[in-house]
């Protein structure tokens, strides 16, 4: 009889206790970035032995400013990005 | 009452309804209609009037609550998909913005290139060569200390 009335018991709190399950079904994941914000900065191209003229001190440092600016749009985008989606994100409540 | 969710709207009205109004019918006929045919019924009627009453106005009571939120999670999703649009809009924005500026960076650089080696000749016409020690350094610069391994 004890035992009967413990598995009703159990039953009972089981069934009160699924009244607290809380469920959300309603899910806003937070956006990927786009891949072309996340590739990695390029390497600056150090002087080889061969280029020894101020030309191609120049010209060297012309590619590298270059990549360097790449990668600074790149990063302002980057920022851009965040705060925008942030701001999408944010307004959903 | 979350597993309600599974349960289609028109049909747990329609058994909230169901069990509501057997109530009310009930208790009418138990306690203020007194046929001579239900008279043995009557305690019968009463009992379950009264039961199917309460608990009809109960579950009716949670079945209006069940429907705001499922409103307000309608609201929510639309909030949602209109974000999640929103937010792949910005996604090809930013994208072609960037494919843009790097396109132009690119053209400058080349600019820039075809402009020194035109002027190669006057660059060159003072300044000798570089020397290894300013090789070195300058190279020191451009990997910012770090030396190939």
């Amino acid at each position: 009889m004890v035992s009967k009335m413990n598995k009703l018991l159990v039953l009972l709190i089981a069934l009160l206790l699924n009244g607290c399950a809380t469920t959300v079904p309603v899910h806003m994941h937070f956006p990927q970035v786009p891949e072309t914000l996340i590739a990695n900065c390029p390497v600056l191209d150090p002087l080889t032995e061969d280029q020894n003229r101020l030309s191609d001190l120049l010209e060297n440092a012309n590619t590298n400013y270059g990549k360097h600016h790449e990668c600074a749009a790149k990063h302002q985008a980057w920022q851009e990005w965040y705060n925008t989606q942030k701001k999408i994100f944010e307004e959903v409540k | 009452m979350w597993m309600l969710s599974f349960v289609p709207d028109s049909f747990l009205l329609y058994l909230v309804n169901i069990v509501f109004y057997t109530g009310i019918v009930c208790t009418i006929l138990g306690f203020l209609l007194r046929f001579k045919l239900l008279a043995q019924y009557q305690l019968i009627l009463q009992v379950v009037g009264v039961a199917a009453l309460a608990f009809g106005l109960y579950v009716k009571g949670g079945f209006e609550v069940e429907q705001q939120w499922r409103n307000r999670v309608k609201v929510m999703e639309a909030k949602v998909a209109a974000a999640e649009a929103k937010s792949k809009e910005v996604n090809v924005k930013i994208e072609t913005q960037i494919v843009e500026r790097v396109k132009i960076i690119k053209q400058n650089v080349v600019e820039t290139q075809v402009k020194i080696q035109k002027e190669r000749e006057v660059i060159n016409k003072d300044c000798s060569v570089i020397n290894p020690t300013a090789r070195e350094l300058y190279n020191l610069a451009v990997t910012n200390g770090v030396k190939d391994e």
